[in-house]
């Protein structure tokens, strides 16, 4: 139990006073002469009994009632590690809330969602804990939001769910700026969130960049998890995988793939059917789809984009497709375009084309008939005359850019054009991009690859590690990996370069590097260290390797190519949705929060689909060990929020006002005369 | 003004009491003749019954009517009225000095009884005495009729002081053998000693005779006991003192109080005592007046 005025506790010791007045009141006798001796010597000589305890009981009565007077004054707050903030509650509270589509889920019982519910117990807490500022921190905003007072979070109309995966180190991370570059004193944090995996990324290297800032912050900083992730009844969502428009046998048809996905409630039936709503250019179909287990998977489902529709719309167009309420509205609508296929344009930048080669025949085959790709070789004083908004990939095997040239591929690169950097045959001192080559070198025996086959070239040095987790080396749609291990390099160029290596030799000799260029480690710049030429590996003989990951940053820089877009809420700068009109999804949505929530979006030039990020389907929630981890030394608590709108912390001065009344109460009754025997006069 | 005022004596107290004769509850043997019964046949009015005639017997006495009836001689005899002896006990142990505030002292209400009854013993002819006991006999002043005597009594209330401890028990079993003949004993006193013994001393007046009376006093705060802070009451017997919390032992002071009192009413009804309870806050004329008519109902019994 603790105090939000624990000063007032000093005047315990008054509850000495009544035990003093008593001793006092001993000492303060009057001598009486007295006739009827005899009667007081028979009553002194009989037991007691009930008469000292009423004495006792009076006294302790009394003082239970001074008791109860300071420490209702004093205002305590209930048990709970939540009642220790009290004796140290601040004037300002930071709020790190978590606005992600699952805190859209609706609690069992009171039909509040878990952001609402724990908004609002969030505000009676630190409304009881006297805050009088709140400054919160939320993932659609990069700068805070501060709230005069703590009641009217719960009413703000800003703080509703959106689509955006909460990226709570990120926010974290802002907070302790924000601490940093103001005088806030002793520091609650408050971290809302339902503790999903996706949105605390436990796993992210800034926990340990934020643990150490507020480590070495002069003043305390504590930290509340707000626990509101109560275990869900049952929960199901829906995505779209993929989208095309193809040309089939019987016209032009959208080819649609999506995935149910669902997370078991305790009494959850095991296999079900969903029906599965399908909406594409106002006519809607509706699929049964039997979910046998935890997830569901239509793949390459046709919808005749029909006859009647225009050219124009079949072209063209958006959908969505929808399935039947349940805990979790946020995750039952998934959105997506569709478009006739932009050309796959490579731009290959070399003053040796012959030695990258192979590279042009990779970007030159499609992988789909109705895919058309087209490569162009150009040197770096052409850039100029090259159309950049038509572009997918830039393939650089020149000495690394400057000047202008620099400039245009950095300008190509921000708009999510993608960029691949081949090591020139002499490599000068440039640094550009992040990157800057240091030389040759050949690689000997000494490294040498133990996965390499038996009757492979042995001379040659092999790919010992590569991330099947990145975009260009993932495994492929069976799950099977790609044969990275078979490839045998005979030199590179070494390089110095920020970035994340996503195939490597050994520590020391990376050999594909995503490069953290252009001031953001998602930009889509990436360095091979060697040629595809036979002199330096056998990434032409070996082609498969070089061939899909070539396809696929083509996929990723044609994904900006055209007048479609899907993204993920979010991630889209504001920018994008400047001018648009909503074409679906949630009607309530302010113009100037689009970037925040799923839904169909036009713009002059573009038609955006906007999705929730796909890790919002899994229910995989963050450990209890994973958060010790987080926090390590930090002073921090959890505490599970339950479905009720109550505060976190109760006021239990009534409780003490009653038990001082009853006190009182009591007393009276004790000190009140018994009713004496009627003596008998005559 | 009387002739013989006293501060004690209230002269229309006097006038509204002797309007009531004071009677004994049993026959007298008085000397003279009085207003109280005699056990003995006398010459009164009241025809009491017939003798036979017996030689010696005054022929004045015989009934000629009943004579001429029955041809049988016949005595006719009458009840015989006499005096009383009064005998007043006014204790005067320290205990009586006691009074609550705005009360009158035991002492002071004992000496407004004690002379009212002598005056209207003495008024209507009977021989009045007054013994004043403590330890021991303080003052005994054997019954006379003297109007002369009278004086002497109200003197002797009036020097009365209360001191001591009280040794009633083996006082009044003095009194009782002391007085000759039968008497009206008439105790004050708060009787402040244990019922048991007191019973045996009401038994032995009894069975010597005599009518005994007691007023017994008690102060209004010696009965509510109503005491609030802690109080050293002082023995006004010369005892130990005692500390007490009155909160705290109230309870048993009235457990015991009301034991001692229904013992006391117990013992004065086995051994007949007119017994009158008196709180000093009353008028000390409602007891005597209590008393007075209590006996004219009784009147008759020999």
């Amino acid at each position: 139990m603790n105090f939000i005025q624990p000063w007032i506790l000093m005047a315990l010791p008054l509850i000495a006073v009544p035990i003093i007045i008593h001793l006092v009141n001993q000492r303060r006798f009057q001598t009486v002469p007295w006739a009827a001796m005899m009667f007081l010597m028979q009553a002194s000589r009989m037991s007691a009994g009930y008469t000292k305890l009423r004495q006792w009981l009076i006294l302790l009565m009394r003082t239970l009632a001074v008791a109860c007077l300071i420490f209702f004054t004093s205002r305590p707050l209930a048990s709970g590690l939540i009642g220790l903030l009290g004796s140290r509650s601040s004037e300002v509270a930071i709020v790190v809330l978590d606005r992600s589509p699952s805190m859209q889920e609706t609690q069992a019982g009171t039909g509040m969602t878990k952001l609402q519910s724990a908004l609002t117990q969030l505000s009676n807490t630190l409304k009881t804990l006297g805050v009088q500022r709140v400054v919160l921190f939320d993932s659609a905003r990069e700068k805070p939001i501060e709230l005069e007072s703590p009641s009217s979070m719960a009413s703000d109309p800003s703080l509703v769910a959106n689509g955006i995966t909460s990226d709570i180190p990120g926010m974290l991370e802002r907070a302790l700026l924000y601490v940093k570059n103001n005088q806030t004193g002793n520091v609650n944090v408050w971290i809302c969130s339902d503790m999903r995996e996706a949105d605390w990324r436990s796993r992210d290297g800034r926990w340990a960049a934020n643990r150490e800032g507020f480590i070495a912050l002069p003043q305390d900083v504590r930290f509340q998890v707000l626990d509101v992730g109560a275990p869900t009844k049952e929960n199901r969502s829906i995505r779209v995988s993929s989208a095309k428009r193809i040309q089939g046998a019987q016209g032009v048809e959208l080819s649609l793939s999506f995935k149910i996905e669902r997370i078991l409630g305790s009494n959850a039936p095991t296999a079900l059917q969903i029906p599965v709503e399908m909406e594409v250019g106002g006519a809607r179909t509706v699929l049964n789809v039997d979910l046998q287990s935890e997830s569901a998977e239509v793949n390459d489902y046709r919808i005749a984009l029909s006859a009647e529709n225009d050219n124009a719309s079949q072209d063209k167009g958006w959908g969505l497709v929808r399935i039947p309420g349940d805990t979790n509205l946020a995750d039952n609508t998934s959105y997506f375009v569709y478009e006739k296929p932009a050309p796959r344009r490579t731009v290959i930048v070399s003053d040796n084309p012959r030695v990258i080669e192979a590279i042009e025949l990779c970007t030159n085959i499609s992988p789909e008939l109705a895919i058309e790709c087209q490569t162009e070789t150009v040197t770096s004083s052409q850039l100029d005359s090259i159309d950049w908004n038509a572009i997918a990939l830039v393939v650089w095997h020149e000495q690394l850019p400057n000047g202008r040239a620099l400039e245009l591929l950095t300008q190509f690169i921000t708009m999510g054009g993608q960029v691949l950097l081949f090591p020139p045959e002499t490599p000068n001192d440039n640094i550009a991009l992040g990157v800057q080559w240091t030389g040759w070198q050949s690689l000997d025996a000494a490294v040498k690859s133990n996965t390499a086959p038996p009757e492979s070239d042995v001379s040659l040095a092999r790919v010992n590690q590569w991330r099947n987790d990145s975009v260009l080396l993932g495994n492929t749609l069976n799950g099977a990996p790609l044969p990275v291990g078979q490839l045998g390099i005979k030199r590179i160029c070494k390089l110095q370069a920020e970035g994340t290596v996503l195939a490597a030799m050994n520590d020391d000799l990376p050999l594909l590097m995503r490069v953290d260029a252009a001031g953001s480690s998602k930009n889509g710049v990436y360095v091979c260290t060697t040629t595809p030429s036979l002199r330096d590996s056998t990434f032409a003989s070996d082609g498969i390797v070089m061939y899909i990951a070539i396809q696929r940053v083509l996929a990723a820089g044609s994904a900006r190519i055209g007048s479609t877009r899907v993204v993920t809420a979010g991630q889209s700068a504001d920018t994008t949705f400047g001018n648009a009109t909503q074409a679906a999804g949630d009607s309530s949505v302010l113009s100037n929060q689009f970037s925040q929530h799923p839904g169909v979006y036009r713009t002059e030039e573009l038609l955006i689909a906007q999705n929730r990020l796909a890790e919002e389907d899994s229910g995989k929630l963050v450990s209890t060990e994973d958060l010790s981890t987080i926090f390590g030394a930090l002073n921090w608590s959890r505490i599970e929020v339950g479905s009720s709108a109550r505060s976190l912390v109760q006021e239990i001065w009534r409780w003490f006002l009653i038990i001082m009344l009853v006190a009182m109460v009591v007393e009276a009754v004790l000190c009140m005369p018994k009713r004496r025997p009627v003596v008998a006069l005559r | 003004m009387l002739p013989i005022a006293r501060s004690f004596l209230d002269p229309k107290v006097l006038s509204r009491l002797a309007a009531v004769p004071l009677l004994s509850r049993h026959a007298m043997q008085g000397n003279i003749s009085g207003r109280h019964s005699s056990p003995h046949r006398g010459s009164s009015v009241e025809f009491a019954e017939y003798r036979k005639y017996v030689p010696g017997d005054d022929l004045r006495r015989l009934d000629w009517r009943a004579f001429g009836r029955t041809d049988r001689y016949y005595v006719k005899e009458f009840e015989a009225d006499t005096n009383l002896r009064c005998c007043v006990v006014v204790d005067t142990s320290g205990s009586m000095a006691y009074a609550s505030k705005g009360n009158t002292t035991k002492i002071e209400y004992s000496r407004q009884i004690a002379a009212s009854m002598s005056y209207l013993a003495a008024q209507q002819g009977d021989a009045v005495g007054l013994a004043c006991v403590a330890q021991k006999i303080v003052q005994n002043i054997p019954p006379r009729r003297s109007a002369a005597h009278l004086k002497v009594i109200l003197d002797t209330l009036e020097n009365a002081k209360p001191s001591g401890d009280t040794q009633l028990p083996a006082i009044l079993d003095e009194i009782a053998e002391t007085i000759r003949q039968r008497a009206l004993v008439i105790i004050i006193s708060d009787f402040f000693v244990d019922p048991a013994i007191l019973k045996g001393c009401f038994e032995h007046l009894r069975f010597r005779k005599h009518d005994v009376a007691a007023f017994h006093l008690l102060d209004p705060l010696e009965l509510e006991f109503s005491f609030q802070r802690p109080v050293r009451f002082t023995d006004m017997e010369g005892g130990q003192p005692l500390f007490v919390e009155p909160t705290e032992i109230a309870d048993r002071y009235h457990r015991a109080l009301n034991t001692y009192l229904t013992d006391v009413q117990r013992i004065v009804l086995e051994t007949a005592v007119d017994y009158h309870r008196v709180v000093t806050s009353e008028p000390y004329e409602h007891p005597m007046m209590r008393f007075l008519v209590g006996r004219t109902r009784g009147r008759g019994v020999r």
